[in-house]
């Protein structure tokens, strides 16, 4: 009987088709002025084991075309996944310069565009952008399938992210954006005040600063992310003429064709913005006190200027010393710390 | 023996899982990609046919390609939206894409009158590129800093006394066109059928038709106010329904 019982499962098997063993459901829990619950695309479901899957490929520079270079290559956990200070990156395969500054990565499942003019309307559709760019990780997508697939590893991850689907270019952006989903940070000392609405938490320096910040920057800075996600001309340029790399200095004019975009670039979030030097889409300014000079005195006019720079903005320098102190409330050293996000070496 | 009979039957039972062995219709659809509505692109080798645009531009081509999407088939009283219809036809690199056209099954029994179609793909599935088949963005459709399709791309030469490049990549939902045809001859679809649907595109069209695009002074489209002629043309005049075979 036991030998009959076999037999038929066999046959089971063998005439339905092997069972798969589904991945873990993943739904961490945030804070309640973050939502509550991660948000995410109702076509790509956050598991664990994608997570797991989007990190390895994250550190992993078989992404690359020369297989030197990753997305780590640029982005640094210990800098809130920010460069490493340096203006402009020319990590990428070509060696050259790239146009922008590298954005830190966290809070990302709240955003709703990408890439500092928006241009990338979903986390998934992003990945193609610095996998295929020449001057990135110059990654033709068939070629990185071919490699995932010969690979000693990978090939059985996909399988049980994917439901045993074959790797392919979305299975390979869904991983990424699964993992970069899950780079949340809330656990600064400014989350503490709050979680807590208890302001005994900061010094009085940093308290003064909370004003300051109030007063001049969360306009666009919005609680609780400190930014509104939204695209601003912050009076750094005059003239968006330049048309060449296909409109990349034009701001997000690129990407909506509208005039009245011109110059305009997203709002960062200052959560970690003492790890996330320089400044800027092109990252211009090397420090905070540059920062501070152009909105108190450099702002530069021209027909996109945002309507809240159009006043003039004074910082004393005990003003300064207090944002600054306050900013430093905005680093989460758990974040930058937690060794679910990087990978063993 | 009867045990091992009675375990295969058991099998059956328990597994349900065997697919009907019912022939089911399929239908093609094809498109025969043209530069002037009759001669063939026939993108091979060096030695390009030209064709000459309305307005007497002389131009090759090297890529030809186009989304169909959306594809509906309709009679009077009744009407099928084929789920998840993407189709990328033309020439790329001198491979026709799609030699033997798309297999569509699943349609309802039935005499069919009309088709409609789009050029391009929906505002819907054109926020996000992380997709599969014909809508992967490994087929150079895609565009990556700004996410959405291409829906038409035209890439080729004007020679026009002096030589140049032509790109037109013609996306955006504002470009996204319906179009809707009656089928030149009844459409038949039972259990067991073949028919085959031919469209016929036209790769001049996207110079002519609504307003004429000059090569040479509108080589290159990348978007902008000559993208939306562009594709203001590709859908007055770049496809047709050729012919409908049972």
């Amino acid at each position: 009987m036991k030998k009959s019982i076999q037999f038929i499962f066999i046959l089971c098997v063998w005439s339905c088709g092997q069972e798969i063993e589904k991945p873990t459901t993943f739904k961490p829990k945030v804070p309640s002025y973050f939502g509550g619950i991660l948000p995410e695309p109702s076509y790509n479901k956050t598991t664990l084991e994608g997570i797991a899957l989007g990190k390895k490929l994250f550190f992993d520079p078989i992404t690359s075309s020369n297989n030197l270079v990753s997305c780590a290559s640029c982005h640094h956990q210990n800098l809130a996944f920010s460069d490493d200070g340096k203006k402009i990156s020319n990590a990428g395969v070509s060696g050259k310069n790239l146009h922008r500054n590298t954005p830190p990565l966290f809070n990302l499942a709240w955003q709703t565009g990408y890439f500092w003019d928006g241009g990338a309307k979903d986390l998934e559709s992003q990945v193609f952008a610095p996998l295929q760019h020449p001057d990135e990780h110059n990654q033709d997508l068939k070629a990185l399938i071919v490699k995932l697939q010969n690979h000693a590893e990978y090939p059985k991850l996909f399988a049980k992210v994917f439901n045993n689907e074959p790797i392919s270019s979305q299975n390979i952006s869904y991983a990424f954006a699964q993992y970069e989903r899950s780079l949340v940070s809330y656990k600064s000392i400014y989350d503490n005040f709050l979680q807590k609405k208890d302001s005994t938490i900061f010094t009085s320096t940093q308290k003064k600063g909370l004003l300051v910040f109030e007063l001049h920057c969360e306009k666009c800075h919005k609680y609780p992310f400190l930014t509104d996600f939204l695209y601003h001309n912050n009076g750094i340029d005059t003239t968006f003429t330049d048309e060449s790399d296909e409109r990349v200095f034009m701001g997000r004019f690129r990407i909506t064709n509208d005039s009245a975009d011109l110059g305009k670039y997203k709002t960062p979030s200052l959560r970690n913005i003492l790890l996330t030097a320089p400044y800027m889409h092109d990252g211009r300014f090397a420090t905070l006190d540059d920062v501070f000079l152009h909105y108190t005195n450099q702002i530069k006019v021209s027909k996109t200027l945002d309507e809240n720079l159009k006043t003039k903005i004074t910082l004393s320098e005990v003003d300064k010393i207090a944002l600054k102190a306050f900013f430093e409330t905005l680093t989460d050293y758990e974040f930058i710390k937690n060794p679910t996000y990087s990978i063993e070496k | 023996m009867k045990n091992y009979i009675a375990i295969l039957a058991t099998v059956f039972v328990l597994c349900n899982c065997s697919k009907e062995v019912k022939p089911k219709a399929v239908l093609t659809l094809f498109s025969e990609n043209t530069g002037d509505g009759t001669t063939d692109l026939h993108i091979h080798g060096s030695e390009k046919h030209k064709f000459v645009t309305l307005k007497g531009d002389t131009f090759t081509v090297d890529n030809f390609k186009y989304y169909i999407s959306n594809v509906k088939l309709s009679n009077e009283t009744s009407s099928y939206s084929i789920p998840d219809s993407y189709y990328l036809f033309g020439y790329e690199d001198g491979d026709n894409l799609r030699e033997s056209g798309a297999s569509i099954t699943g349609i309802p029994d039935g005499e069919y009158t009309k088709i409609s179609f789009s050029i391009g793909v929906d505002g819907a599935a054109n926020a996000s590129t992380a997709k599969k088949g014909d809508l992967d963005p490994n087929n150079n459709m895609a565009w990556n800093w700004d996410t959405g399709y291409k829906f038409v791309t035209l890439e080729g030469n004007f020679l026009n006394g002096t030589v140049g490049g032509i790109t037109y990549h013609i996306g955006k939902n504002e470009n996204y066109k319906e179009l809707s045809f009656d089928l030149p001859s009844k459409l038949i679809i039972q259990d067991g059928a073949t028919p085959k649907i031919t469209l016929l595109a036209n790769a001049r069209m996207i110079f002519s038709g609504v307003s004429d695009l000059r090569l040479g002074a509108t080589s290159v489209v990348m978007g902008g106010p000559n993208a939306i002629i562009a594709a203001n043309n590709y859908a007055a005049g770049m496809m047709k329904v050729s012919k409908v075979v049972n």
